[in-house]
């Protein structure tokens, strides 16, 4: 019975998105048809990639705010590399890596000094907004080989690069809480830390390797965004935590942990996307794109809220 | 017309999705007794209270205070009201002083309501505190107290007010005799002034020393109800559990575990030496094969805190050894792997892991033997699990069902089953059967007997002294984080224990 209400508690948001498309398809023309579609995925598919980490992270009970400035720090650098010289195979490696150890340091402070997630990753946020600033002067960088993009922004199996990797790190992101050890750890760190802290969790451990994979998942989305654009900012990313937070909030993840999905939060991206691009089509000024974002999370959260409340 | 009771429940009916709470309910409490509510855990008595306290609203019947129909619409509703609730579980804000939870909700101002009388808040603090005996400064901060000074708060406010109706959900499970002395000197203090009294407890000795009246609740619906005088133990037992259960196992009934008092070649399975932190003092102990050891002591006397450091929960200087293996740099994880499990006293935020489903707060300790080419094997988790349920008889056989749902008793049972699962030889109880129904609490001892026959062996922490005699083969005594005395089966009786765990030096 619980398994029936979980999808259930799903099939809510896939209505959602399917009233805002069926809104959208009355109000303009243009909105359903394979390239609009096709081009509403690719639009999400950064958020979408960052949000499965993100989701990951908030299951475990933290946060990560540095999302975003990772993003332009690992696009700028990995650009300034290919751009001197440095093979494709190994600034993707460099750009990966450098996810990695952020994610690490972000994990390491946040379990073994105790510190809070959302200070750390506040500051860790700010820190590498400047880290990208100083390393390339504040200047973009441009020149992206055409092997990069064809490796990011090309077809992949009959796919467009973006939504190829979206798959690829929503089917990780879904493996990993579903069919591991690490998956089972995750939301019981979040449900109650000292609880599996007492049956024999190595919390510290599966914290460091949750926000290391968040953090690598972000990097795979620097680098699918510089493939697209051909080009990386040091002011890339920035309200990408954000974006990515609040897909997972619509997606019906719990804010305070222990509970939550990956189809849910890529569900949430897209009905994110779905939004911004029905509301561009329809010359509706960005301005009032933001006010309906907000909207849009607020409402999806209260109805999630109140499917819960009736629940119990 | 004055009515003769304080308050009545008539009729009431409440349910859940998927669970008859309550079907039919009455009870009625005079003005002036004490109206005893028994029940297995489930059996609705909590459902009950919350109705009364009006934190649920029944679905059909009537609540009569003093004869007039009332309808509890909040907690604080039904305060103003006069009906107060003590509940089971502590709820107050750590971080909050001892006055300030006292009234947090109905503060004491300066006139103009604005400003908090903090001088005033905290002489009528003190003042309640007094009345019920204890000693705790009012300015103290909720976090610094003990788990049983938080419960005679929690008494302490329901006192707050002209309270018509009181109702004591478990008040007991966490103090000491003393303590629940004080508190039936407060409860017949208040039945002399007319207050209507529920009380709700597991301890059957308890209710005979103070229950004018008992009614008995079984799966949502009237037993039966009826002055005390006409209830035995036997009786009360027979019409919770619906089955002639002869009360628990009698200590008479184990004879003691032969393997454990033939001193000669026992085998130790855990020592400890030097153990020392901030609330032990260089304590030192051995856990033979095969027995029980009870650890007693007061509240506070360092009992859990021995057990944490020894499991690696909490640090401490000073060597462990487990199985003979040397636990250098102890963690809760490396104690498992090395066939040590301990169930913690606190249930609910150590134990439980309340948002997942039995099955998983099952194998968690044991999820890499669940695990097939590195992946998590659903078939192999379920197999772990279900002999379980059997074994230990959890409650309802549902592998899925998440286990916050679940009575105190099956939650124990599957935190138990986790450590068996992870194939631990070594077992820690703390606190096993606190704030269980007696059905479980005589599956959980039965179970421990079972455990040191097939030759594990445990140590078993508790407040309550019957408890500890019953169960234990050999006993050690704590005070002030030492361990004060040493007491085989056959020596141990309350007087000597208490005089270890109180006297000087």
């Amino acid at each position: 019975m619980n398994v029936v209400l979980k999808q259930l508690k799903q099939l809510g948001i896939l209505f959602a998105l399917i009233g805002i498309m069926i809104t959208f398809t009355v109000l303009s023309p243009v909105f359903l048809t394979v390239d609009n579609l096709t081009n509403i995925v690719v639009q999400s598919s950064i958020n979408g990639i960052i949000a499965v980490g993100m989701t990951l992270v908030i299951i475990q009970g933290g946060i990560d705010l540095s999302v975003g400035s990772l993003v332009a720090v690992v696009g700028v650098v990995v650009t300034t590399c290919m751009v001197q010289g440095m093979s494709v195979p190994l600034a993707i490696a460099l750009g990966l890596g450098i996810g990695l150890l952020v994610g690490g340091l972000n994990g390491t402070m946040i379990s073994r000094l105790g510190l809070q997630p959302f200070i750390v990753t506040l500051g860790t946020m700010s820190l590498l907004r400047g880290t990208a600033l100083v390393y390339s002067h504040g200047d973009p960088i441009f020149k992206v080989s055409r092997q990069f993009r064809a490796i990011f922004a090309g077809q992949i199996l009959g796919l467009p690069g973006p939504i190829f990797y979206l798959i690829l790190v929503a089917a990780i992101g879904m493996f990993i809480l579903n069919f591991t050890r690490f998956g089972v750890y995750i939301k019981a760190i979040g449900g109650s830390e000292e609880a599996a802290r007492m049956s024999g969790v190595n919390v510290s451990r599966y914290k460091i390797l949750t926000y290391a994979i968040c953090s690598l998942f972000t990097a795979v989305a620097a680098l699918v965004m510089v493939g697209r654009l051909g080009a990386a900012e040091p002011i890339a990313g920035s309200g990408f935590e954000l974006d990515a937070i609040a897909a997972t909030a619509v997606g019906g993840t719990s804010m305070s942990g222990g509970k939550g999905n990956v189809t849910g939060t890529i569900l949430g991206a897209l009905i994110l996307g779905a939004l911004r691009n029905g509301l561009t089509l329809l010359n509706v000024q960005s301005f009032y794109q933001v006010l309906a974002t907000g909207a849009i999370i607020l409402i999806a959260v209260s109805i999630d809220r109140f499917a819960q409340v009736k629940k119990s | 017309m004055e009515s003769p009771y304080a308050v009545e429940l008539i009729d009431v009916y409440k349910s859940f999705p998927g669970v008859k709470a309550l079907s039919a309910v009455s009870l009625a409490v005079k003005a002036g007794e004490v109206h005893a509510l028994l029940g297995e855990n489930g059996a609705g008595k909590s459902t009950l209270l919350k109705i009364l306290s009006g934190v649920y609203i029944p679905d059909r019947g009537i609540v009569k205070l003093e004869g007039k129909e009332i309808r509890p619409a909040s907690p604080s509703h039904a305060h103003h009201m006069g009906i107060s609730l003590v509940h089971q579980e502590l709820q107050q804000v750590p971080e909050l002083s001892v006055a300030e939870n006292l009234f947090l909700a109905q503060e004491i101002h300066y006139p103009g309501r604005i400003v908090i009388n903090r001088r005033r808040s905290a002489v009528l603090a003190a003042e309640l505190l007094a009345r019920i005996g204890v000693t705790i400064d009012a300015r103290a901060k909720i976090k610094t107290l003990g788990i049983a000074e938080r419960q005679m708060i929690e008494i302490a406010k329901a006192l707050w007010g002209k309270a018509k109706v009181i109702a004591f959900d478990e008040p007991t499970s966490s103090l000491s005799k003393a303590e629940v002395n004080q508190l039936f000197r407060v409860i017949k203090e208040l039945k002399e002034k007319g207050v209507g009294i529920i009380y709700v407890s597991h301890r059957l000795e308890e209710i005979g020393a103070i229950a004018d009246t008992i009614s008995i609740l079984r799966d949502g619906q009237n037993i039966i109800s009826g002055p005390a005088s006409e209830f035995d133990e036997a009786r009360m037992v027979k019409s919770m559990v619906g089955r002639d259960l002869s009360s628990l196992p009698q200590r008479a009934d184990i004879a003691g575990n032969k393997v454990a008092e033939d001193s000669g070649n026992r085998r130790i399975v855990l020592q400890a030496r030097g153990l020392t932190n901030r609330r032990l003092k260089d304590v030192s102990f051995s856990l033979y094969q095969g027995e029980i050891l009870g650890v007693a002591g007061l509240v506070g006397s360092g009992r859990t805190e021995l057990m944490r450091a020894v499991y690696g929960a909490d640090e401490a200087l000073g060597k462990v050894e487990i199985l003979g293996r040397d636990m250098a740099k102890r963690s809760p994880q490396k104690s498992i792997k090395a066939g040590l499990g301990l169930i913690p006293e606190d249930r609910k935020g150590q134990a439980i892991l309340r948002l997942m489903s039995i099955k998983n707060n099952i194998v968690i300790s044991s999820l890499k033997n669940a695990e097939r080419f590195g992946l998590l094997s659903g078939r192999k988790m379920s197999q772990a699990v279900a002999a379980f349920f059997d074994r230990l008889m959890i409650r309802p056989r549902d592998p899925e069902m998440v286990i916050a749902n679940l009575s105190g008793g099956n939650q124990q049972k599957a935190v138990v089953a986790r450590s068996l699962l992870a194939n631990s030889s070594v077992l820690i109880f703390d606190e096993p059967t606190r704030g269980i129904d007696i059905g479980a609490k005589a599956d959980i001892y039965t179970l421990m007997r079972e455990l040191v026959a097939q030759g594990k062996s445990i140590m078993m922490v508790s407040s309550e002294l019957p408890e500890i005699l019953l169960m234990s083969d050999r006993i050690i005594v704590m005070k002030e984080g030492r361990i004060t005395g040493e007491l085989s089966r056959s020596e141990a009786d309350e007087e000597r224990i208490m005089q270890y765990a109180t006297g000087g030096n």
